[in-house]
């Protein structure tokens, strides 16, 4: 087992250092010319050229390319242009409020996921599986920024159900302490309700409508694999017993069903971190790292952007890890020993 | 002819969308007898089967007949009155088991669904060591090692011994086998058919057998009931229907089937040891 669980990490370690130097390549194919941005609108040639040469910039590229690994395997991912600010720093300061809002939203999208996919198998072609048919294709054909102002014109301004779109929490309140980095969370911990509830209602709308958007592919995927284990050999031996619906459907249907859902969190998880996060953070004022590589991708930002991509990469490759072992938790057919 | 255990009467079966599987069948199976049903695929013989258990896949019900075991009615047309006392072993095995269960936990989950069906106290341990019994009963010798095992770590022959296993521990007093050797290696198949005669016999089970291969049926039954297109073409002793076929479509049958008869005159009781 131990064995195993080193082969898949040394497997994610190899993933990383692959994203690590595809990053690399295409962040040099952008256009645009960082120095420039970075010495500002009236800055001379000479100025310029001064900033080209402290960032390394017009040194050739395999020589670029050492550089960079070296700075990464020290976990060093160099200093933005725009302000000179380590990068570390600065996506770390931000990354919890991405993380609160990615995981938040990847939880609403699985319970969400899970639950109507499930309703839909149970009442199939009744009219509850065609309510969430037409939900799933309202789910998928929406663009995140549109219902997001839509939402915000009515649930906030109109109904006043959540916060104004100003960040984690509203004017008038400080964050927490910093235990989990998770406002609500570390608001409760510290026994400070109004603070929590404040931050939950801030957070809410934004992790609805992430969370929302990306359920649509947990439903469909949740609902032909509970059909289909409904439908399987095993759930007939099961009523050849005379097990009751409910048994059959949680032990039969649900825990079947249970091992592509896994897989599709994956792709969720993408979406909600890499996509749909930074138009929401756009939109509700999310100090998350989502805006910053939307800042830095207006800006060219070079080593802000490879940064962010870097992190991003990360992250997704330890979730896909996780999930395999989990995967292999939950199907004993799947052996990871065996799988390469 | 003393009172049959199953009688079923004017079966028919068909889809949602009209077209007809099963039409106007007869068939009885008497107390310890083994009864089979023959044809090719698509003769409606494995649907009678299903139906028979409330079995049948979404898309397809009786339409009409009804049915009794031991004398009690529990079909009546597309209406399942009561759950008939029989229990069903299924064609492919492995996939009859649920793939993400180990064995010991099937038959677990089984033991005390009975236990809570019958109104008694369960306790695990008890379980357990009835789970060990049934798999001892039906020629496991390493019944602990099994109940730790999940399907597919096991042949298909075992996989079925266990169905059987489970089939059986719900005391039915009729066994309905869907092609229950299909796709099992010839020896196992023998093993099998062999396991399914004396557990039967001892408990005095009787069997409803469904298969395509006459010569499992001359091995096992000692009546045969011959399905085509969803018709009963025929329902007569083995004797009878291997050495004087009346249908033409049963000639057929065995002679695309070879050399497969019984020899004639071997009494039922023999066979069925």
């Amino acid at each position: 087992m131990l064995r195993t669980v080193g082969k898949r990490l040394g497997v994610a370690l190899l993933s990383i250092l692959g994203v690590a130097v595809l990053t690399f390549f295409i962040t040099q194919l952008l256009p645009g010319d960082p120095a420039r941005i970075a010495a500002g609108q009236y800055a001379t040639e000479d100025q310029v050229a001064q900033i080209r040469e402290r960032y390394g910039l017009d040194d050739p590229v395999p020589a670029q390319f050492a550089h960079y690994l070296g700075d990464l395997a020290h976990l060093d991912l160099g200093s933005s242009v725009r302000n000179d600010q380590p990068v570390r720093e600065e996506i770390t300061s931000r990354f919890s409020a991405t993380l609160e809002l990615g995981l938040t939203a990847l939880l609403i999208a699985v319970v969400l996921g899970v639950g109507l996919g499930v309703a839909a198998a149970i009442y199939r072609d009744r009219l509850v599986d065609r309510l969430v048919q037409v939900y799933v294709v309202l789910a998928t054909a929406t663009a995140v920024f549109w219902i997001a102002l839509v939402a915000i014109t009515t649930l906030v301004n109109d109904l006043g159900v959540f916060n104004s779109p100003t960040g984690r929490l509203p004017r008038g309140y400080s964050p927490p302490g910093d235990i989990t980095g998770f406002y609500v969370v570390d608001a409760l911990l510290h026994g400070d309700l109004g603070t929590a509830g404040a931050a939950l209602r801030s957070l809410l709308l934004p992790a609805l409508l992430l969370g929302g958007l990306a359920s649509a592919s947990v439903v469909k995927i949740v609902r032909s694999a509970t059909i289909k284990a409904l439908e399987s050999d095993y759930a007939r031996t099961s009523r050849s017993f005379g097990y009751s619906r409910t048994s059959i459907l949680f032990r039969d249907g649900l825990r079947n069903s249970l091992l592509p859902v896994i897989t599709n969190v994956g792709l969720v998880a993408g979406f909600v971190l890499a996509g749909g996060d930074v138009i929401v953070e756009q939109l509700f004022a999310w100090p998350g790292i989502g805006g910053y590589a939307y800042a830095s991708l207006a800006n060219n930002d070079l080593y802000a952007l490879r940064g962010y991509v870097i992190v991003i990469g990360v992250v997704y490759v330890l979730i896909n890890t996780a999930l395999e072992f989990l995967y292999s938790w939950a199907d004993p057919r799947v052996n990871l020993a065996e799988a390469r | 002819m003393t009172t049959p255990l199953l009688s079923v009467r004017g079966l028919s079966i068909g889809t949602d969308a009209g077209v007809e599987l099963v039409r106007d069948l007869d068939l009885e199976v008497g107390p310890g007898e083994v009864v089979g049903i023959v044809g090719e695929s698509g003769s409606g013989k494995t649907m009678t089967a299903l139906s028979l258990l409330g079995l049948l896949p979404s898309g397809v019900a009786v339409t009409g007949g009804e049915a009794s075991l031991d004398g009690v009615r529990f079909l009546d047309g597309p209406r399942m009155l009561r759950r008939p006392n029989a229990s069903m072993i299924f064609q492919n095995p492995t996939a009859a088991l649920n793939p993400t269960a180990r064995i010991g936990a099937q038959i677990d989950r089984l033991l005390r669904f009975l236990d809570r069906s019958a109104g008694r106290g369960s306790d695990r341990r008890a379980r357990r060591s009835r789970a060990v019994e049934l798999l001892r009963s039906v020629g496991i010798s390493n019944p602990e090692n099994v109940l730790g095992r999940f399907p597919h770590q096991l042949s298909g022959g075992m996989n079925q011994r266990v169905m059987i296993a489970m089939a059986i521990s719900l005391r039915p007093s009729l066994l309905i086998a869907d092609e229950p050797t299909t796709g099992l290696d010839v020896t196992v198949q023998a093993q099998i058919l062999q396991l399914i005669r004396t557990t039967v016999a001892e408990h005095g089970i009787g069997v409803l057998f469904v298969s395509h291969d006459m010569g499992v049926i001359a091995q096992m039954c000692q009546r045969v009931a011959v399905m085509l297109h969803g018709d009963l073409r025929e329902f007569a002793g083995v004797d009878d229907v291997f050495h004087r076929p009346r249908d033409p479509y049963t000639r057929e049958l065995l002679a695309a089937a070879g050399d497969v008869r019984p020899a004639e005159g071997v009494t039922d009781g023999a066979r069925a040891r």
